[in-house]
């Protein structure tokens, strides 16, 4: 397993969010700028790669925080916060990846990233362009961001069987065009 | 033979659950004992381990800008407000529409209809010499 790049995910305890937007909820302004310095890294590392674009990453992270606040009313459990701002984050992913696929392409997204990895990002991004948005987004979800099945089916909002049956077509066709381009 | 006919779709589905899971004895078994029949599942799972890692090393350590609170804070006043305004402008079109209601009631009850039955001038009323003199209608010529 190869843990190159790979920043251990630091996931928040729920007990202390749940003071944390509950304060928000009552207006303040502390416990907001908290609560997004507390999430917008691993958002926008989510993000980024989901998209693999950084800054429509950051814009998209932006909006996620601003959605998850105007509609905070709707949260039943503080304790969830979390994977609610995370499902909303995916789901602002999934709605610009359609719109950006129903646009000509373009491969300069690649442009801003940096180092000598940068054949192996390009490589990857074709491939991952390839692939339906949902698989797309459950392969990515689970190999780069590590997350367990049960987190990808609640940020996807799937069942758990769906999760895994996605995944083992994700693999499969991902392996299928990786074999292609490097035949290529 | 029967190993590599029957047996290539469960390996195929194995080796995808062994990336998430420990695999029981038996299945293990039947993994290492498919692997040594089936060079293509063998190709296989050795260009699904590449493939993978090669996704895993291309993550993109991302991080948020500098600058990202200060705008997601400046944004989120902002639709703050809008929220506000938003809330309280039909409220506020209501309040100016009764106000104006109430000061065009106000106005039509004190104005007078005419000069009130106790009205006296207090000054006296003068024929001025410089005006033209009123010509008399019933005069005859």
């Amino acid at each position: 397993m190869v843990e190159a790049n790979y920043i251990p995910i630091v996931r928040p305890d729920p007990s202390e969010e749940l003071t944390w937007v509950g304060r928000c909820r009552k207006g303040d302004d502390t416990a907001l700028t908290h609560l997004i310095h507390r999430h917008r890294n691993r958002l926008v590392r989510t993000a980024t790669n989901l998209l693999r674009d950084r800054h429509e990453a950051e814009d998209v992270s932006q909006e996620a925080f601003l959605k998850a606040f105007r509609e905070l009313h709707r949260l039943r459990d503080d304790r969830a916060f979390s994977g609610f701002l995370y499902r909303i984050c995916v789901r602002l992913c999934m709605d610009r990846l359609r719109l950006k696929r129903a646009e000509p392409a373009e491969f300069d997204s690649v442009q801003n990233h940096e180092g000598g990895a940068i054949e192996n990002r390009v490589l990857i991004e074709r491939i991952l362009d390839q692939l339906p948005a949902d698989l797309r987004f459950t392969l990515v979800l689970r190999e780069i961001e590590q997350l367990s099945y049960e987190e990808v089916a609640e940020y996807m909002h799937v069942p758990i069987g769906t999760v895994r049956s996605r995944l083992h077509s994700a693999r499969e066709k991902f392996r299928k065009l990786w074999l292609e381009a490097m035949a290529e | 033979m029967i190993i590599r006919k029957f047996g290539c779709k469960r390996f195929e589905i194995l080796a995808s659950e062994s990336l998430d899971r420990g695999l029981v004895p038996a299945e293990f078994r039947f993994m290492s004992q498919h692997r040594e029949a089936c060079a293509r599942c063998r190709q296989s799972e050795t260009s699904r381990v590449m493939a993978l890692n090669m996704l895993r090393e291309s993550a993109i350590p991302a991080q948020a800008d500098d600058s990202f609170d200060r705008r997601l804070l400046r944004r989120a006043r902002l639709q703050s407000a809008r929220e506000q305004v938003s809330y309280w402008s039909p409220a506020a079109v209501g309040a100016t529409v009764a106000l104006v209601l109430v000061l065009a009631a106000v106005q039509l009850v004190s104005k007078p209809n005419g000069l009130p039955e106790n009205n006296s001038p207090a000054g006296e009323a003068r024929l001025s010499s410089s005006l033209p003199a009123v010509p008399d209608l019933n005069s005859t010529p």
